[in-house]
Formats: C-alpha cells, sequence, structure tokens
C-alpha cells in the first residue's frame, strides 16, 4: 500500500524553487533591459521630438520672419525705428508718393528707368569719360535719375539687404551723384553710417579682393557691389552666439570667410571665396531662437533654432540650424538647412508695410 | 491525489505579460513617433514643391509653351510673363504674338482656350485668374538628357609625395559629366536617341507624393491679400504675380471633387468621393504668391558659380557634374510670400 503524497519531495522542491529562480532572474534581467531600453528610447524620442519642433521652428522662422519683426507685439519690431537701415520700416511712411511705380515697387526691366547705366569696366579716373552724364540722382531727367534715386533711397530707408530685395535682380548696385561725377563719399552711405571711417570704399581697398573701387579723386567709376556679401544675421556654426558676436558679424567692417563646420570665427583670417559680411541690416537684432519644453524636467534635453538670412553675390540665402543638447552627457546634435521661403519683401506683404 | 498548483504558471504568465505590456507601449510610442515624423516628411515634400513651382514659373516665361498644331506640338519660345521688350503681357512669341488665343490677361469669363488650342473647359493657366497649373509630380526612371551621378570621374591618385608628377596625379581622361546611358561613341546614334529620350516611366515609388499648383493672380486676388493679423493688405498687382500651392499628398493636387469630374478621373479615386475627402485630410498644404521679374540675376565675377556657402557646398563644387550657371537665364523673382491663409482662388 502505498503512502499518499500531500507534498513535493526535496528534490521536486529544490528543482522547482531553481527552475524558478532562473525564470525569474531572467524575466527580471529582461525587465532590467527592457526598462533600460525603453528609458532611451524614451530619450531618443524626446530628442526627436525636439528636433521635428527645431525643423518646424525653423521652417515657420523663414517664412514668417518673427525673430526679426514680431507682427502682433510692437516691442519685438527693432528694425522699424532705428536711425538708419529699418528693412521693417513701413516703405510709404515720410515717402514722396503713394505710387508703387515711383517706389520702384514695380518697374519692369523694359522700363528705360530700370536700365542701369554706368561705366562697365574698373577703372580709376576719367580716362573712359564721366558716366554721371548718362545717370545719376537729380539728373533732369527721369529715367535718368529712377534708379540711381533707388538704389539711394532704399539703401537710407531699408539698408542693404533691403535695397537687394527690392532692386532688380541683375542690378549693379553703383550710381553716381551730383552734377560731376561721384562724390568723395558717394558710397560712404553703403555701410556703417556712424563711422565714416568704415565705410565700403576702405573696406573694399582693404580686402584686396579683387572688387574694389576707388574713393578720392572724381570721377568715380563703377562701384560693382554685385559681390554684396553675406548679410548675416547670426554667426557660425560652433560659435556660441551671444548678442555681442551677433553685432559683430553683422556689423565688422572688413571681411571674413564663412567658416566651414567647427572652425572657429576669428577675424581677419585668410579671404576665401569673398564670403563677406559687411552689413548693418540686422545691428542689434538679437538671435532668432527658441528653447523648447522650457518647464521641462531639467536633464531633458535642449534645443535651440537659430536662422540666417544672408545675401551673397545678389543671392538670397536662407539657412536654419537646430542644436539638441543633453545636460547629461553634453552631447550636441546639429541639423542645418537651407529653405525656399519668404524674402524680406514677402515678409514686408505679411505685414502690409509696403500699403 | 495529486494536487499541482500552477504557481510557476502563473509567475510566467505574469511576467510575459508585463514584458508584452511594455512591448506594446513600445510599439505605441515608435506608431507616435513614426506618425510625427511623417508630418515633418510631407512638410520637407511640400516645401520642395516650392522649388519646383518657382521653377515651373521661370521656365514657362521664357524656354517657352508647345503649341499643338495638327497633331504637332512645335516649341515656341516666350518672351516672360511681362514681356522684356515692352512691357505687354506674357507669354508672347518672338514676332510679339500672343501665344493664348486672347489676352492672358483678360477675365476668366472669357472662354478661354489651353495654351496648347486643346482646352476647351473655361480658361485655364496662364490666363490670369483662369484654372491652375495642376502638376503632381513623380520621379522618371531615367529623364531625357540625363547625366550619371558618378561623383569623380578622374579621381586623383593617392600619392601624397606627387612621385608620378602631376600630369599624372591631376588629369581629365574621363569626360566629366557622362551619359547616365552607355555610348559606343561619338556615332551612337541609337544610345544617342536614348540619351535624348530617355526613360520616362514614372518610379512607381515616387508616384503620389507630391505636386504643386500655379495660379496667376488677378487683380481681385491682390486686392484680397491679408497680413499675418488677417487685415486686408492688397498687393500691387501686376500679371506676374502667382499662387503656388504646394502639396504632399496623393490627391494628385486636384483642389476639389469637381475637379476630379470635371477631368473624367474619378476612377483614379476609386470613383469615391469620400476616399477623395480622406486624402486630402491626409495631406500637407502650403499657399505661396511670388512675383516672376525679367531681370536675370547673378554675379559679374564667375560665369559658373561656387558661391554657395560653407553649408551648402557640396551643391555647388567645382567638380563638373556640379557646376551651377550664376544667372537666371529664366528670370528671377522679386519676393516670394508665405500666405498665412488658404486664399479664395489657386
Amino acid at each position: 500500500m502505498s503512502i499518499p503524497r500531500h507534498a513535493f519531495t526535496l528534490i521536486e522542491l529544490m528543482i522547482s524553487v531553481s527552475l524558478s529562480l532562473i525564470i525569474v532572474l531572467t524575466a527580471m534581467a529582461g525587465f532590467r533591459v527592457t526598462a533600460q531600453t525603453i528609458t532611451m528610447v524614451n530619450r531618443l524620442a524626446v530628442e526627436n521630438q525636439l528636433l521635428r519642433a527645431g525643423v518646424f521652428a525653423g521652417i515657420e522662422e523663414l517664412d514668417f520672419w518673427t525673430a526679426y519683426d514680431d507682427p502682433q507685439d510692437r516691442s519685438a519690431q527693432p528694425l522699424r525705428t532705428r536711425p538708419y537701415s529699418n528693412p521693417f520700416r513701413p516703405l510709404r511712411e515720410g515717402d514722396v508718393v503713394n505710387d508703387p511705380d515711383a517706389l520702384f515697387l514695380n518697374v519692369g526691366q523694359h522700363d528705360p528707368r530700370a536700365w542701369w547705366r554706368g561705366q562697365g569696366l574698373f577703372t580709376k579716373g576719367d580716362s573712359r569719360g564721366d558716366y554721371s552724364q548718362f545717370a545719376r540722382t537729380g539728373h533732369a531727367l527721369d529715367w535718368r535719375r529712377a534708379l540711381p534715386e533707388a538704389i539711394d533711397r532704399f539703401d537710407r530707408r531699408l539698408g542693404l539687404y533691403g535695397m537687394v530685395d527690392y532692386l532688380p535682380g541683375n542690378l549693379i548696385y553703383a550710381f553716381y551723384t551730383g552734377e560731376n561725377g561721384v562724390n568723395s563719399d558717394e558710397f560712404a552711405r553703403l555701410t556703417n553710417p556712424t563711422d565714416a571711417a568704415t565705410d565700403l570704399l576702405t573696406y573694399a581697398n582693404n580686402s584686396g579682393a579683387g572688387y574694389w573701387w576707388e574713393k578720392g579723386a572724381r570721377p568715380k567709376d563703377i562701384c560693382t557691389m554685385t559681390c554684396v556679401g553675406a548679410i548675416t544675421f547670426s554667426a557660425k556654426e560652433g560659435v556660441v552666439n551671444t548678442p555681442a558676436d551677433v553685432n559683430r558679424h553683422i556689423y565688422q567692417e572688413e571681411g571674413e570667410r564663412f567658416l566651414a563646420p567647427g572652425e572657429v570665427a576669428n577675424s581677419g583670417v585668410a579671404y576665401v571665396n569673398q564670403k563677406f559680411t559687411f552689413t548693418r541690416m540686422f545691428n542689434d537684432c538679437t538671435i532668432s531662437g527658441s528653447v523648447a519644453l522650457d518647464n521641462g524636467p531639467s536633464h531633458w534635453p535642449t534645443m535651440r533654432t537659430t536662422v540666417l538670412h544672408y545675401i551673397h553675390y545678389t543671392r538670397q540665402n536662407h539657412v536654419a540650424a537646430v542644436t539638441i543638447t543633453s545636460p547629461l552627457t553634453g552631447e550636441s546634435q546639429l541639423v542645418r538647412f537651407s529653405a525656399t521661403g519668404s524674402t524680406l519683401r514677402g515678409a514686408r506683404q505679411q505685414r502690409g508695410l509696403d500699403q | 491525489m495529486i494536487c499541482r498548483r500552477g504557481t510557476i504558471l502563473i509567475l510566467v504568465a505574469g511576467i510575459t505579460a508585463l514584458l508584452a505590456s511594455l512591448a506594446i507601449a513600445f510599439l505605441a510610442r515608435m506608431r507616435s513617433d513614426a506618425e510625427e515624423g511623417m508630418l515633418l516628411w510631407r512638410e520637407a515634400q511640400a516645401r520642395v514643391m516650392l522649388n519646383a513651382g518657382l521653377m515651373y514659373v521661370q521656365e514657362t516665361s521664357r524656354i517657352g509653351w508647345g503649341l499643338r498644331s495638327s497633331g504637332e506640338i512645335t516649341p515656341r519660345e516666350a518672351f516672360g510673363w511681362i514681356d522684356v521688350r515692352d512691357g505687354g503681357v506674357g507669354p508672347r512669341d518672338v514676332t510679339g504674338q500672343r501665344m493664348l488665343a486672347t489676352d492672358p490677361s483678360a477675365a476668366v469669363n472669357d472662354a478661354q482656350a489651353s495654351p496648347d488650342g486643346t482646352g476647351s473647359a473655361g480658361a485655364y493657366f496662364p490666363v490670369t485668374g483662369g484654372r491652375a497649373a495642376r502638376c503632381p509630380m513623380y520621379v522618371m526612371e531615367r529623364p531625357p538628357y540625363a547625366t550619371a551621378v558618378t561623383f569623380a570621374y578622374n579621381p586623383m591618385l593617392p600619392d601624397a609625395a606627387c612621385t608620378q608628377g602631376y600630369a599624372t596625379l591631376i588629369r581629365f581622361k574621363q569626360a566629366d559629366p557622362q551619359p547616365a546611358v552607355t555610348l559606343t561613341g561619338d556615332m551612337d546614334a541609337s544610345g544617342m536617341a536614348r540619351f535624348t529620350a530617355g526613360d520616362q516611366r514614372p518610379r512607381t515609388s515616387s508616384l503620389d507624393l507630391a505636386w504643386f499648383r500655379v495660379y496667376r493672380m488677378t487683380r481681385a486676388d491682390c486686392q484680397a491679400h491679408r497680413d499675418l493679423n488677417g487685415r486686408q493688405a492688397a498687393l500691387t498687382w501686376s500679371p506676374a504675380i502667382f499662387t503656388i500651392t504646394c502639396g504632399a499628398g496623393a490627391t494628385g493636387g486636384y483642389r476639389s471633387w469637381s475637379e476630379v469630374t470635371d477631368d473624367n478621373q474619378q476612377e483614379r479615386f476609386n470613383g469615391d468621393p469620400a476616399f477623395f475627402a480622406q486624402l486630402q485630410a491626409q495631406e500637407t498644404r502650403l499657399f505661396f504668391a511670388a512675383e516672376w521679374s525679367p531681370a536675370a540675376g547673378g554675379n559679374v565675377g564667375e560665369h559658373y558659380s561656387d558661391d554657395a556657402p560653407a553649408d551648402e557646398s557640396t551643391m555647388a563644387s567645382w567638380n563638373g557634374s556640379y557646376r551651377t550657371h550664376s544667372y537666371n537665364f529664366g528670370g528671377s523673382f522679386r519676393w516670394i510670400e508665405r500666405l498665412s491663409v488658404e486664399p479664395s482662388n489657386w
């Protein structure tokens, strides 16, 4: 007669406990790995979300220019009321007439007023004649003064960037003033108006890069400003942008090459490709920066979007950069992209500034 | 009686359920990420269409139009949306004749044939106020005149000490660029025909991803323009102002089901307006306005320019395959504006 068993034997118990232990340990290890993976994935997901948000923010900024001029916040419109060079100043405010043609907004290339008349060669002196007889500010004939005066007007009121943006794409940005050719300070206006010593003439002569013109004796000939340089807003990659940095870049009078990724900005380095920075348009303007998740946990990554508008060789470039930085590891990721979007004039139309 | 309890089974089942729930949460998170990524992808697709739309305006301004006559399509050069010779409304041909039957700036109510002379359903682009040009985009298997994407046909040999001399190190034995089809020589007529014609079949993976539409604005459209605060802010009209709608989605650029039916394209959407509406709801649309100018921009320093900034330098190197021209022979744009609200007409 067998004795009924009401419990496991010791061996069974040991085996089952061992097996259970193995299973539980395996499960715990799996759970731990899974939890770590999910934590990592969540972190990556947050970074990806930030990256996406940054790219969207960059695109929005490229299209709507609100960092430069917020149409809904008068205190965030610094580029309307400076004593000079206000790219977001309402154009007709104080202008001569309420006439698009007079403002050179829609003058077509068939219109003689849009024809540039100047000395087509770089030269010193008047050996090739006085081309100011063909066109200059104040000329008695409308079609001979319209374009020089438009260049002058847009430069004075909107700044270099605005001048290039509004005037025809094939224009040579040079004009004669006065009755007898070029005044000695003709192009001094096309630079820092607060410091005549740092005008474009000085800059150009110093650059030694092939785009220069003379200052002094008259008549002056062509100023080939078609290489109007990088009219920048932001500093460059690898440089922490502070308002001082930005101002240095946008306000410096000497050329500086556009740095390659990772290079450190250093004024006075060798010129490469004439990536000059001589701009005053965005002086005093702060960087377009947006840090998402201001109220997020401190260990979450931070995001920063910067936007850069500049003109080089009369071509517009609109570049955005999104930087994600992890406060835990210090690791940074940078996505930089360029996009076609609203031009300055388009942004002004978004604000009804040409009414 | 042997009594077995399911302790281990319960334990394992519980842990498995826990792992399964974690996996499901993970998958749900990934799906959410993918959906958000899709939004960004559509945005990028739509923005690419802006470039395509702008190029369309430039190319049609001067490269011209193919006019159909007796079954043949004859390409005719145009002289811009605003004729650079006299300021007339384009497109007009070399003799100054309009390429359309009537004035392209005429009102939309004028019965107007399409530019190739075959249309009859009201006014078409490029009549101001006419129905927009609808351009669904795809990638051809091999476009006409396609060049190969080989990066370096003449790579420099790894010889830092230059023992072989510069003439060996730097050489241009291979033509650069080269056609995407193999040619057996200058007299390979068959190869040249293939090169010229390309293989214009669409790559199926590129179908129904993106499109753009170009609409030529009327004075009333410009009057109705609004600023970012929603106030009316009229634009100064010219016959060279266009609304460019950029889309990423599978509607092919049809704005409404009635447009689909007008073109007898119902079968493309299974004859189902609800399906079309669903596609519409899923796609991204961006609205831009732009004004074309006959001014051909460019610099005076370099005929071919490598003036892109450092971050774009790969797009404009001096390598022959990637060289870009510095002039815009199709004209330029006075301005481009992202519209904050959907315009009435596009």
